[in-house]
């Protein structure tokens, strides 16, 4: 296991700054976020060795505003460095350590990932979706219609058994957390009409669905993530806004 | 002289045949002559001296054939390796043309010093584009306008208070971030020629409470490749009244 730390305890408002030495790789993490899902599985997928620090970002630490002008997660750091945003982490990652390096080194084809992991962004705007669902069952029949629509675009972007080729790659790790968000969903009674089991169908989506299968039991998307259960319980205590327990399941 | 041929020609629209994939050695961007998204492939087209046909698109008649560029039918999309390369979004071309045309680099090479700048721009580009944009949709709406003035003049606080020295690039000469965002500010500045109690002034615009962009401002105004991309302003003014009305005239001035 090359990641430490990742069924910390959160750290909260009051918390010293963990010490990290020279040379050492931190990412600091929200378990059950979906942006910061996407940092860990890169430097997973990267076998980069790193200490994860668990956030608990409601009740925000003083210190970490110098390192995240928001206060959010994820941010990585190392060698006095920090850089934030999931959208701009991976493909530092992949600067900063060339020998594991995932996007491809060809510009046009490199910028073809980049742009299709872009596209896919429609699967994490379809999330909140079925947040609104949760807080509404009525709305369901309304909401879930532009999710499958949105599962439908992402099957047929999907042209081989990755996204990235036939092996998984950048827009593989930067949309998964979002597919892994709706799986989540749809164990939540009435919210939206989506088998747990061969998630998300493979009468309606059958390239998806081998897709997601082969995502979930990977070794890289296992050593970072939370279980259906716990996800979709916290997932739906987010979206009700009710009180978040940062270290459920822990 | 300009290496952008074709900026100031006429748009093409629905019904238009499709043009002959680009020569060998020219690049082609599809373009709108006010779009300031598509203005930023040009700029970095400009700078880096690369031969460029450039081909405008009527944005509410679109060819169908344009859809095969981009599948949103968007402006701005590179074309070139005789049409077998395509490339799309604002944020990304730039990028791209750094790769494969690297010289003079205007990305850092160092791996943070480049994630900086991508940073930057993300922090301030959304917060100034979607105040902008959220002014021009609500100037018809006087209600709403005062707060989206606010909203803007906030955009345009952050943007000063992020300027810690002569350019965003934290060097002595403009680089990705200034170039970047230079042409939705240049936007920001035809408008306030427009727009009642609009909170950027026209004079030594952004004007007084803006010190530091004001400056700024004027120094990329002056440079000759962005210069090349650009509208006189009159013609742009006239534009931009057009298009906030409804009723744009895409080949205004030609």
């Amino acid at each position: 296991m090359v990641l430490t730390g990742v069924t910390s305890k959160a750290i909260r408002k009051g918390d010293a700054e963990p010490p990290l030495s020279k040379g050492s790789f931190r990412v600091y993490n929200m378990r059950f976020c979906p942006w910061a899902e996407r940092a860990m599985l890169y430097v997973a997928a990267k076998g980069i060795e790193a200490e994860v620090v668990n956030l608990n970002v409601t009740d925000k630490l003083e210190w970490y505003w110098t390192k995240h002008y928001q206060g959010k997660a994820p941010a990585v750091e190392h060698n006095g460095k920090v850089v934030i945003e999931s959208g701009f982490i991976p493909e530092y990652l992949d600067d900063a350590f060339p020998e594991t390096r995932i996007l491809p080194t060809d510009p046009y084809e490199k910028v073809q990932q980049k742009l299709l992991a872009d596209r896919l962004t429609a699967v994490a705007h379809a999330v909140p979706l079925l947040f609104a669902v949760m807080r509404d069952r009525t709305l369901k029949d309304e909401k879930q219609r532009k999710v499958f629509e949105v599962l439908k675009q992402a099957e047929n972007l999907l042209a081989n058994d990755f996204y990235a080729g036939s092996q998984p790659g950048y827009p593989d790790y930067l949309s998964f957390p979002f597919f892994e968000k709706i799986w989540w969903s749809a164990s939540l009674d009435g919210v939206v009409d989506l088998p747990t089991i061969e998630f998300p169908g493979e009468e309606e989506y059958p390239k998806l669905t081998k897709w997601f299968q082969k995502m979930i039991s990977s070794d890289v998307v296992q050593s970072v993530t939370q279980s259906l259960e716990h996800g979709a319980a916290f997932m739906n205590a987010y979206a009700t806004h009710q009180e978040l327990n940062y270290d459920l399941g822990l | 002289m300009s290496v952008l041929s074709g900026l100031n020609t006429k748009v093409v629209k629905n019904g238009d045949p499709a043009p002959a994939p680009p020569a060998s050695g020219t690049i082609r961007i599809y373009n709108m002559r006010y779009c300031p998204w598509a203005q930023r492939a040009l700029i970095f087209a400009s700078l880096k001296k690369i031969p460029t046909e450039v081909i405008n698109i009527h944005l509410d008649q679109k060819p169908d054939w344009f859809f095969t560029k981009h599948y949103k039918g968007q402006v701005p999309a590179l074309e070139h390796d005789e049409g077998k390369k395509i490339v799309i979004e604002s944020a990304v071309i730039p990028e791209y043309l750094d790769d494969i045309y690297p010289e003079p680099r205007i990305i850092p090479t160092d791996h943070y010093e480049k994630v900086q700048q991508k940073l930057l721009l993300d922090r301030i580009s959304g917060q100034l584009s979607s105040a902008f944009y959220g002014v021009v949709q609500a100037a018809k709406i006087s209600d709403l306008l005062k707060e989206k003035l606010v909203e803007l003049a906030k955009a345009y606080d952050t943007a000063e208070e992020l300027l810690t020295g002569d350019f965003y690039s934290g060097t002595s000469k403009p680089g990705f971030v200034d170039y970047l965002i230079y042409p939705n500010i240049q936007r920001a500045f035809w408008t306030s020629h427009i727009i009642k109690d609009f909170p950027l002034k026209v004079e030594s615009f952004p004007g007084p409470n803006y010190p530091k962009l004001s400056k700024w401002y004027k120094r990329l105004d002056s440079i000759p490749e962005v210069i090349a991309t650009s509208q006189p302003t009159e013609t742009a003014v006239e534009f931009f009244k057009s298009w906030i009305i409804g009723a744009p005239n895409f080949d205004y001035g030609l």
